[in-house]
């Protein structure tokens, strides 16, 4: 599809959602073939399937303005066990994209900072419970939808 | 990678993965990013001191830093390199803000002019460590925090304003204001006035080695128990005079 498809700048962008199936990497990694067209890349995944991806992000970029990259041991094995508490919290822990204030909203927002969804009290004081909740603006940022 | 604007690393692995990480994939190529503006970091910072001598970014204006938890150790002396050596990121006589929470710590450096951006923000979960260690740690993290001449101090936990500090707690309180030579103006939450307070009770003889280059103390009229009242008479009598300023919040 990518070949035939018109030299518009490509966006890269996994959210986790796939879990680093191996279809959808092996996706990834063609479109970083693109590395000319390749504007923003956005990575969450677990560390085996971010080792194989990054192993791909070889050569020179030339229009990449924002990389994104999210190990996650919630969305599968790491190299070590991941403790009950952590995968717990991690379920609640999504991250949302805000608008990058320093752009008009219909460029390359998606990289902006992630926004951590306000934890319950209970949750708070046992986890990393707080991200920057407001961009370098201080502008305090929506909640994922 | 040469437009390169925006960099983000967060990693949820623990620390012993990092490690492992590490052994079998040591970083040792350095790389400039010549274009990049912004770099935030969520990780550990085994994972940052071993990756920040291999980068240069000679225009970065934010950084964001992060550490989980049970990520953050020490020593960290890449890090006030790095930041020392970012043309962009000049902090003195800039503004900072020092966040304390249940469950974090955290403080952002905005620059000299009022632009409301920050320039640094940098914070780690406390978990069970105390409010004065947590200030403590955050001023290890960089002691470029400390040629700040603005200073706010908040703290927004289940404690509010009635966090018991025992006096030990409060002497490292009076080790750590007297660090900060360079604070022109301070301006306290209300959970910590009271807090000040004792701090400034127990001055006595080195009255004029807290805060030094103090012109201006701030704090909600509604938590004004006098005691700052009392230390600004003492800096007036020893020709230091300082403005209180009450506020409405």
């Amino acid at each position: 599809m990518l070949a035939h498809s018109a030299p518009l700048p490509l966006i890269i962008d996994d959210r986790g959602r796939t879990r680093g199936s191996t279809n959808y990497k092996e996706g990834i990694k063609l479109a970083l073939q693109r590395r000319d067209r390749v504007r923003c890349i956005r990575l969450v995944m677990p560390l085996q399937g971010m080792q194989e991806v990054i192993a791909a992000l070889d050569g020179e970029y030339p229009i990449l303005s924002s990389l994104y990259i999210e190990l996650s041991a919630s969305m599968g094995v790491g190299l070590t066990p991941t403790p009950p508490q952590t995968v717990g919290l991690c379920a609640s822990d999504k991250f949302s994209i805000a608008h990058n204030c320093h752009r008009p909203r219909h460029s390359l927002s998606c990289l902006a900072p992630p926004i951590r969804l306000p934890l319950s009290r209970s949750f708070a004081s046992s986890a990393f419970a707080r991200a920057p909740a407001r961009d370098p603006l201080g502008h305090h940022l929506p909640l994922p939808s | 990678m040469p437009q390169l604007e925006t960099l983000w690393v967060i990693t949820y692995p623990s620390l012993r993965d990092i490690e492992i990480l590490l052994l079998h994939t040591p970083v040792m190529t350095h790389v400039t990013f010549p274009n990049l503006r912004k770099l935030g970091f969520h990780s550990s910072s085994v994972l940052l001191e071993a990756i920040l001598p291999w980068m240069t970014t000679p225009l970065i204006e934010n950084f964001n830093v992060w550490f989980r938890r049970n990520q953050l150790t020490f020593p960290l002396p890449h890090l006030p390199r790095f930041l020392s050596t970012a043309e962009k990121l000049k902090f003195t006589g800039s503004n900072a803000t020092l966040d304390l929470a249940d469950s974090f710590a955290s403080m952002r450096v905005y620059p000299r002019q009022e632009t409301g951006i920050y320039q640094l923000e940098i914070g780690f979960s406390r978990q069970h460590l105390g409010l004065v260690e947590s200030t403590a740690q955050l001023f290890m993290l960089g002691s470029i925090f400390l040629t700040v001449e603005h200073l706010t101090l908040n703290y927004e936990g289940r404690e509010g304003s009635r966090i018991h500090y025992h006096n030990r707690d409060l002497t490292q309180w009076r080790d750590l204001l007297k660090s900060l030579c360079n604070v022109k103006t301070l301006r306290v939450g209300p959970s910590l006035v009271h807090q000040l307070s004792r701090i400034l009770q127990l001055v006595g003889e080195s009255l004029m080695e807290i805060l030094p280059g103090l012109k201006e103390l701030s704090f909600p009229r509604s938590v004004n128990d006098g005691a700052c009242t009392t230390f600004a008479e003492a800096r007036r009598i020893a020709s230091r005079p300082i403005t209180l300023v009450e506020t409405d919040h």
